[in-house]
């Protein structure tokens, strides 16, 4: 028996051109049994699309535009070709210098993270008493907004009075530590911040560690496997799926770090990023040439440079690390 | 008939979408009948001393101006670049605001209301104190208004100068200098504990002051050549400033009475080299001092050359393009701002210089000099004060500053390291005008 549907559908679409029929397959799929459904799609997402469009896709498009000119973000705007790009890359120590600090805090923060965050959830995939408590005490920190955690994270670095350098005194030592107020302490002072915040990774990778079969680890067992046989062969292997998500992740928010640095170091007299700048994170510079230097256009280049290096080292990650990932059937 | 309904759903949603991202704007935030509503956005805080005195202006002049002008206070809360250039995308900044520096880069957008304006009918060029323009300008432009005028100068806590058994520092400019200083914060200096006998808050316009005690000038006279990059008179100049810093600076380890004002304030610390204005938040409201507890000497003189030039600091207003309505509004604040008698009371309150001989010669100001006879002193230094060139990029200062005040290198590296970018920076400026 013949479906009445199909018979409006076709003769709805009798008569289209070529071209129109394209742009119909292209938009709604080639059955044309679901079209009215693609239709109703578009509908219910059309204030989503269009956000998108007006929010995230123009602002996309219009920062490359002015990345090609000076423009202080409002008045008139004056087009110098890639007079940006050239100074960036050629003359701009600032940049070289925000890149260095923030490198090194990635590649050094987001090991660390996920290390202690692995560490952690390996602690907590065990039956302890009171783990329940534990793990959202453990994933508390990572709820609480940025700007909070800055704060507490500058009392806790206080010069003098700071829990930090009591504690430190207490231990015998004569002289304080200037945590986020000396150039040598300021890029370990963030690493700690940044581990303190490893919820959501810890998270991640229990679910994972709560996953793995244990039926392998009774196999393993029984063939003999100790301790690091088990972690390497097993455990490691089976959880890759979720190390590599907050490998991958934890790149991508590293490279944007914002409002810690911005927090700690955006008012006051100082630098830009602190003492000799080595607090100076990409995004902060960024957002200094922007809004407080009146450099937007020169901010759109910077923005678009570090657009493309997350971007290239989130396809290196999974070109050499993604591979070597297991996933399970 | 689903498509038809389909897409009559989009074509209600989408526009209302728009609709929504560019609702607000720049309208004018009163009805042309009522009375003009205009900002002041200003630094300081509300709570705090000239925060106070400025809010009690503001309630003066609402209450004078009632039913024609409204006039609010907003604190900008140390972010003012961010804040007024949100502002200026958003196309409704302040009437006036409060800003550091010329504000050149609101000239080069041409978002400032021209000065002629102002100085043709609001406030006489002729009752400015002589230079009160010059850094208010951006080659060679009036941009933006002098707003109050301060210089550096040290305070310091007599009481414990006394049980120290030190003289206090000679108040005749010329007279004590920085090896005097030295010495004197050098017998509070105790690294054991440690404790130190000064913490430079204002340490880069220190460096400047102590350049230009050395006879530095950074700039040629067109702007065009920093001299610190390649001439060696203006080389050795800076070195001696920074080697000053090597001397004089405190740096780590940290010390028990490092905070600078607070530790000022708490008599932890002898000394403070500051403005006038940090005089009102140790007299009042809140302040901890008997007025007869802190002396002001000049600023220290430089041992070799006996110059005596101190850091000035001057702040403007800003006084930005907007509706007509509102623009007059605005120039009606500011004529009554300048007016001898609100600009003397506002400079005795909040402890800072006046810009105008009217102001300086109001009875306000001169009973106001007479009880606080410490403001003589800044009053005296302002024959003796200098400003970095307005709008002119400086290369990176702090970062030199830094590297010796933290002995992450030697004065000649950090020297070094700073003609590396400073001609270039400037460049870029003039490449890009």
């Amino acid at each position: 028996m013949k479906n009445p549907r199909v018979k409006v559908s076709r003769l709805r679409l009798t008569g289209k051109t070529a071209f129109t029929e394209k742009l119909y397959t292209f938009f709604l799929g080639r059955d044309r049994l679901n079209r009215t459904d693609a239709l109703w799609g578009y509908a219910f997402s059309a204030f989503w699309l269009g956000g998108f469009l007006l929010l995230t896709v123009g602002p996309f498009v219009v920062s490359l535009v002015m990345s090609f000119y000076r423009w202080p973000g409002y008045g008139p705007a004056r087009f110098i070709g890639i007079h940006n790009y050239e100074w960036i890359f050629t003359k701009d120590r600032l940049f070289r210098q925000a890149l260095s600090v923030t490198a090194r805090f990635v590649f050094t923060a987001v090991p660390v993270r996920i290390l202690v965050a692995f560490v952690v959830a390996w602690i907590l995939s065990h039956k302890l008493a009171g783990v329940t408590v534990l793990r959202s005490m453990y994933y508390l920190p990572s709820v609480v907004t940025g700007v909070a955690v800055a704060f507490m994270w500058m009392y806790i670095f206080e010069a003098q009075n700071g829990p930090m350098n009591m504690l430190i005194r207490a231990l015998g030592a004569k002289q304080s530590v200037g945590w986020l107020a000396s150039p040598r302490w300021i890029l370990p002072s963030f690493i700690i911040m940044e581990t303190w915040t490893l919820g959501s990774s810890m998270i991640i990778i229990l679910a994972g560690l709560k996953g793995v079969d244990r039926t392998l680890y009774e196999s393993a067992h029984i063939d003999g496997a100790k301790g690091y046989h088990r972690l390497f062969h097993i455990t490691l292997p089976m959880i890759s799926p979720s190390l590599f998500y907050v490998f991958v992740i934890g790149f991508i928010s590293a490279f944007q770090m914002l409002t810690m640095p911005l927090v700690i170091f955006g008012t006051g007299y100082q630098d830009v990023g602190g003492p000799m700048n080595r607090g100076l994170f990409y995004s902060l510079y960024l957002y200094n040439r922007a809004f407080q230097a009146g450099r937007m256009g020169y901010a759109c280049a910077l923005a678009w440079i570090l657009f493309v290096i997350i971007v290239s080292i989130t396809a290196v990650n999974f070109y050499f690390i993604g591979r070597k990932v297991y996933y399970e059937g | 008939m689903k498509t038809v309904r389909c897409v009559l759903i989009s074509a209600v949603l989408l526009p209302l979408l728009v609709g929504t991202a560019f609702a607000g704007g720049t309208e004018e935030r009163a009805a042309p009948e009522g009375p003009v509503e205009i900002e002041y956005w200003h630094d300081w805080a509300p709570e705090g001393a000239q925060g106070l005195v400025l809010q009690g202006l503001a309630d003066e002049f609402n209450a004078r101006f009632e039913g024609e002008i409204v006039l609010g206070l907003v604190y900008m809360g140390g972010r003012r670049d961010e804040k007024i250039a949100a502002s200026l995308a958003a196309g409704d900044p302040p009437e006036v605001a409060w800003i550091s520096g010329a504000g050149q880069s609101y000239y080069d957008a041409g978002v400032l209301i021209s000065m002629d304006r102002v100085y043709d009918d609001i406030v006489d060029r002729a009752d400015l104190l002589p230079n009160m323009r010059e850094p208010m300008q951006y080659l060679g432009k009036d941009i933006t208004l002098p707003h109050e005028n301060s210089n550096l100068a040290v305070l310091y806590n007599r009481n414990l100068l006394r049980e120290k058994g030190i003289a206090f520092p000679s108040a005749v400019i010329g007279e004590y200098t920085w090896d005097d200083f030295i010495r004197d914060a050098g017998a509070f200096t105790d690294l054991d504990a440690p404790t130190y006998g000064w913490h430079p808050r204002w340490a880069t316009a220190m460096v400047w002051a102590r350049f230009w005690q050395k006879g530095g000038q950074m700039f040629s006279d067109d702007f065009r050549t920093n001299l610190v990059v390649s001439d060696p008179e203006q080389q050795a100049a800076m070195l001696g400033a920074l080697d000053w810093i090597d001397r004089t600076l405190y740096r780590e380890p940290i010390t028990a009475n490092d905070r600078g004002d607070q530790s000022f304030g708490s008599s932890d610390m002898p000394f403070e080299i500051t403005g006038p204005w940090a005089l009102p938040r140790y007299f009042k409201p809140i302040g901890p001092f008997d007025p007869g507890d802190i002396g002001v000497a000049p600023f220290p003189a430089d041992n070799e050359t006996g110059a005596v030039v101190t850091y000035w600091y001057q702040k403007a207003l800003a006084i930005f393009a907007k509706s007509e309505r509102q623009e007059e509004a605005g120039l009606e604040f500011i004529k009554w701002f300048y007016s001898p008698e609100i600009h003397a009371r506002w400079c005795a309150d909040a402890g800072y210089l006046p810009v105008t001989r009217s102001a300086l010669e109001h009875p306000v100001w001169i009973e106001y000099a007479r009880a606080n006879p410490w403001v003589e002193v800044y009053i005296e230094q302002t024959a003796f004060q200098q400003y970095p060139a307005a709008g002119i990029p400086r290369g990176d200062m702090d970062r030199m500053r830094d590297m010796v005040r933290f002995r992450e290198g030697t004065p000649e590296q950090a020297l070094r390291d700073y003609a590396r970018d400073a001609q270039d920076v400037l460049d870029e400026f003039w490449a890009t005008r």
